[in-house]
């Protein structure tokens, strides 16, 4: 007679996927530091969100020098304008100061003369949906167009959008949007064709002028 | 300058949309477990026991998590005389079992309907390892969900390879979604020769009907039904043509009512209203079970894993919002009449539907063996015993099979010895069959069917066909 074993179950937690969380200062506690004149606020802001901003800084300017430079003015830009400014999002306020800070710092080297930088390849393939328009560059054509940008984002679903924005906003390239979503990178291309092509028509239904 | 002009605008965008973006590029595609793998097998029954716990709330929905993994699994090789099998055990965590609630009358196609676009589509080819039909496997990400509740975000769906074509032309899907089992589904993938489970899958078994709306794509405007009869999408009134096409319109068959032409949102407003006025249980529930181990159930599951010269298998499904549990001895390969049944209801409440307990360990130790007399039955020289003329017969099939019966726990134990025949004559088939009673001691006889009742008790193997009579003609498409 063939003894025939009984099966077995286990569990195995490790195999979920894990969501990313950390255990870093809460935003509000940060805040309060630098609203207190409290130098932890730097401390906490570089524990916390040092990575986030070097990748975005990193992804504009693909030189690491250049980018801890943009990184630690960051934290003084910040030490500087909160108070009074409070962000209700600190993750987002800071990165958008490192992105300033960055492309600032990319106009002003020889960065723009590389070419083939992330940026370069992001925005010239987005500069086509745009409408005519002068080559003024104003803070308020920004804002108009940022306005314009945020309508068409909010009727998007969710994941064409944080795509749309990891690729123009953040600027990584489209492989490593790929990986990190566990896609091809064909098919982000082509969702971020899809996509342009939508803003294109967004923007002339819109009577988008600059 | 223009460039410069874009990337300022881009500063305006809303926080809320740039912290999701960002978490995004946080949270990585999990790698497989690399595990070794196996290799191909020759006919396999698959064992996959999944065990319920966890005390939540109802309405406590916790986050339904996609996976996708190689399935680590103990092979058994099981060869007696000449029959040849392999057990394939397969251990994974199964924290929740996930399906769709329907109502008894309609495990429907239509009851989750989601927009979906595709995240990945898998690159190696997958076979059921039950049916062996052919697959592929699809990521989709959900935009939008157009019926249901509690749907994931993301879901792995197979798709018939006979229906495949190139997806990646279509902007967007609607799909009537069905999940394919529970939780950690195994495939088999004929490319890599391994088995991998896939937490939350889903097909639509309606997609040979996929003209009746069960898996649709988008390319701007609703176009393409990935549907064999494709011109049926083309028709004006073509909700019209597909009712009377399917007949008399049954739940079972879903035709959604939208027109070729209609746009996404025309689509979807006109789904929405059509399940609203056809309500068939929508709920796709996290089904937990509190109390799993109450005294009653508890046991069970004692017994069932202490039992040493058999094993048990598992079917599980879903009747009328209830969970059932159907376990099977089976010995030395060989069925038994010993079942267990056992009903949880989403109340968290588990009961014991029955309990057929024939056969003790020691009952199990002295079965006769059945595996050697299949090995050598002599099928040439066994005459169908019922059938009038058989010189004018072919035999179109014989099957032998064994299983073991008993009246009741007190009652003497046989193995039998089934065999069967589809005999033809002028392309009509008829059926023919034999049973032989094998003792516990070895001993052999031939019995009548009509006799078995009253021997071994009802038993499901025992099917009482009329002797020459023709069931069904050669290629009129019934099956038996």
């Amino acid at each position: 007679m063939v003894r025939i074993p009984t099966f077995s179950v286990y569990i195995d937690e490790e195999s979920s996927r894990k969501v990313k969380g950390g255990s870093h200062m809460d935003d509000s506690k940060i805040i309060t530091l630098y609203r207190e004149r409290d130098e932890r606020a730097i401390t906490a802001s570089a524990e916390k969100y040092g990575a986030y901003c070097f990748a975005i800084a990193q992804n504009i300017l693909k030189n690491s020098e250049d980018s801890e430079e943009c990184v630690n003015d960051t934290w003084l830009k910040t030490w500087n304008v909160i108070p009074p400014q409070m962000p209700r999002c600190l993750r987002a306020f800071l990165g958008k100061i490192t992105r300033c800070l960055a492309f600032d710092k990319y106009r002003a080297t020889t960065c723009e003369k590389r070419g083939g930088t992330n940026i370069d390849e992001a925005l010239d393939t987005l500069i086509e949906v745009l409408p005519e328009t002068s080559d003024a560059e104003s803070e308020y054509e920004a804002k108009l167009l940022g306005e314009a940008l945020n309508r068409f984002l909010a009727e998007l679903p969710k994941r064409e959008r944080d795509i749309f924005l990891c690729r123009y906003y953040f600027l990584y390239s489209i492989s490593e949007i790929a990986k990190k979503h566990g896609m091809r990178e064909n098919y982000v291309r082509n969702l971020l064709s899809r996509t342009k092509k939508k803003l294109k028509t967004y923007l002339e239904k819109e009577d988008f002028v600059l | 300058m223009k460039k410069a002009l874009l990337f300022h605008a881009f500063d305006y965008v809303r926080d809320d949309f740039l912290e999701s973006a960002a978490g995004s590029m946080e949270v990585s595609v999990r790698e497989n477990i690399n595990l070794k793998q196996f290799g191909i097998i020759a006919a396999c029954l698959l064992l996959a026991i999944g065990i319920v716990f966890g005390a939540m709330a109802q309405n406590d929905t916790p986050e339904l998590i996609l996976e996708h993994r190689i399935l680590e699994k103990a092979e058994r090789p099981w060869s007696v005389g000449g029959w040849n099998a392999t057990f394939h055990d397969f251990t994974f965590g199964n924290i929740y079992e996930h399906f769709d609630c329907g109502s008894s009358i309609a495990l429907s196609r239509w009851t989750i309907t989601v927009e979906a676009d595709i995240a990945e589509i898998l690159p190696d080819a997958y076979t059921d390892p039950v049916s062996g039909m052919p697959y592929r496997i699809i990521r989709f990400y959900v935009n939008d969900v157009i019926a249901g509740e509690n749907v994931p975000t993301e879901f792995y769906f197979r798709l018939e390879e006979s229906l495949s074509c190139e997806l990646e032309q279509f902007d967007r899907f609607i799909i009537g979604i069905k999940q394919v089992g529970v939780e950690n589904y195994p495939m088999y993938n004929e490319t890599q020769g391994q088995f991998e489970g896939f937490s939350l899958l889903f097909e639509t078994s309606n997609l040979r009907g996929a003209e009746y709306g069960a898996f649709i794509a988008f390319d701007g405007e609703f176009d393409h039904g990935l549907a064999m009869t494709d011109a049926l999408w083309k028709l004006d009134g073509w909700y019209d043509a597909s009712t009377d096409y399917i007949g008399e319109f049954r739940h079972d068959y879903a035709v959604y009512p939208f027109e070729n032409g209609d746009s996404l949102n025309a689509v979807k407003s006109k789904i929405k209203k059509f399940v609203r006025e056809n309500p068939c249980g929508t709920n796709m529930r996290v089904y937990t079970v509190a109390d799993f181990h109450n005294e009653r159930t508890a046991s069970i599951f004692d017994y069932i894993n202490s039992v040493e010269n058999g094993i048990f298998t598992q079917k599980m499904y879903r009747f009328d919002g209830d969970l059932y549990l159907h376990y099977t001895l089976y010995i030395n390969g060989f069925e038994t009449p010993q079942n267990i049944e056992l009903v949880l209801n989403e109340h968290g409440n588990a009961k014991v539907g029955t309990n057929r307990k024939l056969f003790t360990d020691e009952d199990m130790a002295s079965v006769p063996e059945l595996a050697p007399i299949l090995e050598t039955l002599d099928f040439d020289a066994i005459t169908p015993p019922h059938t009038e003329n058989i010189e004018d017969f072919e035999v179109y099939s014989c099957h032998a099979s064994g299983f073991y019966a008993r009246k009741n726990k007190y009652s003497e134990m046989f193995g039998v010895i089934k065999i069967r025949w589809q005999l033809v004559e002028n392309n009509a088939v008829c059926y023919d069959d034999l049973y032989i009673l094998v003792s516990v001691d070895g001993t052999q006889q031939t019995v009548e069917r009509d006799q078995l009742p009253n021997i071994i008790g009802e038993n499901s193997n025992v099917v009482f066909r009329e002797y020459n009579k023709p069931y069904y003609t050669l290629n009129s498409g019934v099956d038996d």
